[in-house]
């Protein structure tokens, strides 16, 4: 059985359509890339998943995540699957991480939140160090009282999936989580992601407009443009043999910043 | 005769701690150099040092043989006319109570520049691939990649022998950037450019000698295809083994 299920989703304001007709499904330990410019609709698409969209857009279709339908569904409802089954990591995380509180307690936070029962300030603590652990985040004791403005931009993201991290979500939504970073911070975060997606067999649902980034990490990718999808299959047949004009397109430009590197020295 | 030369340049917001520390550059008409680095490295305050928006703490920068001195007007006004920039978002870089035709002569009005204005902002915008009937349209008419073709057109406008660009094709999609990219090569035919990036795929595309630098300090610098093949820094290796590539 499938993790999410998204069939027929249309998005729109009252105005305009912004997403149209988009299926797609994730398998538990899947890892699927989303990938277009600019509006395309790849960030509402992930909103829709956990029904997080913006008052005044509304979604139509269905998306079912985990054993639930997501659109109509109460927040109420929608608040034991975000975090469980699904937990997002976003493009920025200056501006994911409250700059008022310090790392341990944003960490801390979602552990309280979908904990069964009243937990120890001990046993919280013990936690949030686990998952500081987890992240490879250097000197946890240290970074754990820090304000998020106080470390790097990786240690923030490293901060901000350790938060994803904390109720064990089956599916792990990466929003451009790598697109505000230094490129050598890059490598390090998608090899981090690499490694937790496998060891805790998670899927992985990773949107980007950067298609060698894609390519690293993901199996399966889908293209969407203007709100509709284009193409979608594994990444060696679709970056190695794009069968739609705009795909064509986005892998030729790809290759030729590629090319201009040459081989690995 | 080198175009400008910057020797041993420093700068700091305070006396302990540089942001640049020590960069010689040498560029000669006709050069296309990619500055790269990451965040913090010292390549956006290098611009602003050729651009004579900030001075040297210590070191010289000179233009032709001049020394670049911000303080002298009648130099700066050629130096303007000599040197222009294009910025990273051409979302905040127009102005958008401006139309088209004020926004890429603005150059000409500021530096006194004589002659038929309007046909000077046409070929300008011509030669960057824009109709000329966009004059009287306003920058919110256009989409991302014409915005930073009028930023180009306004760049180039004045003539310029050295075109300066921090970040231009950072901020466009991948199908945009590859065609802003193809203009600013075919605009280094006749012109030099100085192009900051953090982008090591754009810069090898585009330009033909790399400077690398690492908090503040350029660690390698020299012909574009054997720094790619023979990267002899940490840094640089570093660098190129963490950008991610096309699967093959």
């Amino acid at each position: 059985m499938s993790l999410l299920t998204i069939e027929n989703l249309s998005i729109a304001t009252s105005q305009t359509t912004l997403v149209s007709g988009v299926n797609l499904t994730i398998a538990p330990g899947e890892r699927v890339g989303l990938i277009g410019e600019s509006g395309s609709g790849k960030s509402l698409t992930a909103m829709a998943a956990t029904g997080l969209l913006a008052p005044g857009i509304t979604a139509k279709g269905s998306v079912i995540l985990g054993d639930t339908q997501v659109i109509g569904a109460s927040e109420r409802k929608l608040n034991t699957l975000r975090g469980r089954v699904a937990a997002f990591v976003f493009q920025e995380p200056l501006t994911a991480l409250d700059p008022l509180m310090r790392v341990d307690r944003q960490i801390a936070e979602p552990i309280q939140r979908h904990a069964p029962h009243r937990l120890s300030r001990d046993a919280v603590h013990a936690a949030v160090l686990k998952l500081m652990h987890d992240v490879a985040l250097p000197d946890p004791e240290r970074i754990a009282r820090a304000y998020p403005h106080e470390i790097s931009g990786g240690q923030r993201q490293r901060i901000a999936i350790a938060m994803a991290l904390a109720c064990e979500p089956q599916l792990l939504i990466a929003d451009e989580p790598t697109t505000a970073l230094d490129v050598t911070t890059q490598a390090e975060i998608l090899a981090l992601l690499d490694r937790l997606v496998r060891e805790r067999n998670m899927a992985l649902l990773f949107i980007s407009h950067d298609l060698p980034v894609v390519a690293t990490i993901v199996d399966r990718v889908v293209v969407l443009r203007h709100g509709e999808i284009v193409e979608a299959g594994p990444i060696a047949s679709v970056f190695g043999a794009p069968q739609h004009d705009y795909t064509k397109s986005l892998v030729s430009a790809a290759h030729a910043f590629d090319a201009a590197l040459g081989g690995t020295p | 005769m080198s175009l400008l030369t910057v020797e041993k340049a420093s700068f700091g917001y305070s006396k302990t701690r540089l942001v640049l520390d020590g960069a010689s550059l040498d560029i000669s008409p006709g050069d296309s150099i990619g500055l790269v680095g990451e965040s913090g490295s010292g390549k956006t305050t290098l611009l602003r040092l050729l651009l004579g928006l900030i001075r040297p703490s210590s070191g010289n920068i000179t233009f032709k043989g001049a020394q670049l001195d911000p303080a002298n007007a009648a130099f700066m006004r050629e130096y303007r006319r000599q040197v222009q920039v294009v910025f990273q978002d051409p979302y905040s870089s127009l102005d958008p109570r401006q139309k088209v035709f004020a926004i890429v002569a603005e150059p000409l009005r500021s530096l006194r520049i004589a002659g038929d204005h309007r046909q000077m902002v046409t070929d300008a915008l011509v030669s960057v691939g824009l109709d000329a009937n966009v004059l009287d349209r306003f920058p919110h008419e256009f989409s991302g990649g014409q915005r930073q073709r009028i930023a180009i057109a306004r760049a180039i406008v004045s003539g310029p022998s050295l075109l300066l660009a921090d970040e231009a094709v950072s901020a466009l999609d991948l199908s945009t950037r590859i065609r802003i990219v193809e203009l600013l090569k075919s605009l280094s035919q006749t012109m030099t450019l100085v192009f900051v990036s953090h982008d090591l795929g754009v810069v090898a595309a585009l330009c033909e000698r790399i400077v690398i630098l690492e908090k503040g300090r350029i660690v390698e610098a020299g012909p574009t295809a054997s720094i790619l093949a023979n990267p002899q820094h940490p840094y640089t290796q570093r660098l190129l083994a963490s950008v991610p590539r096309m699967p093959a």
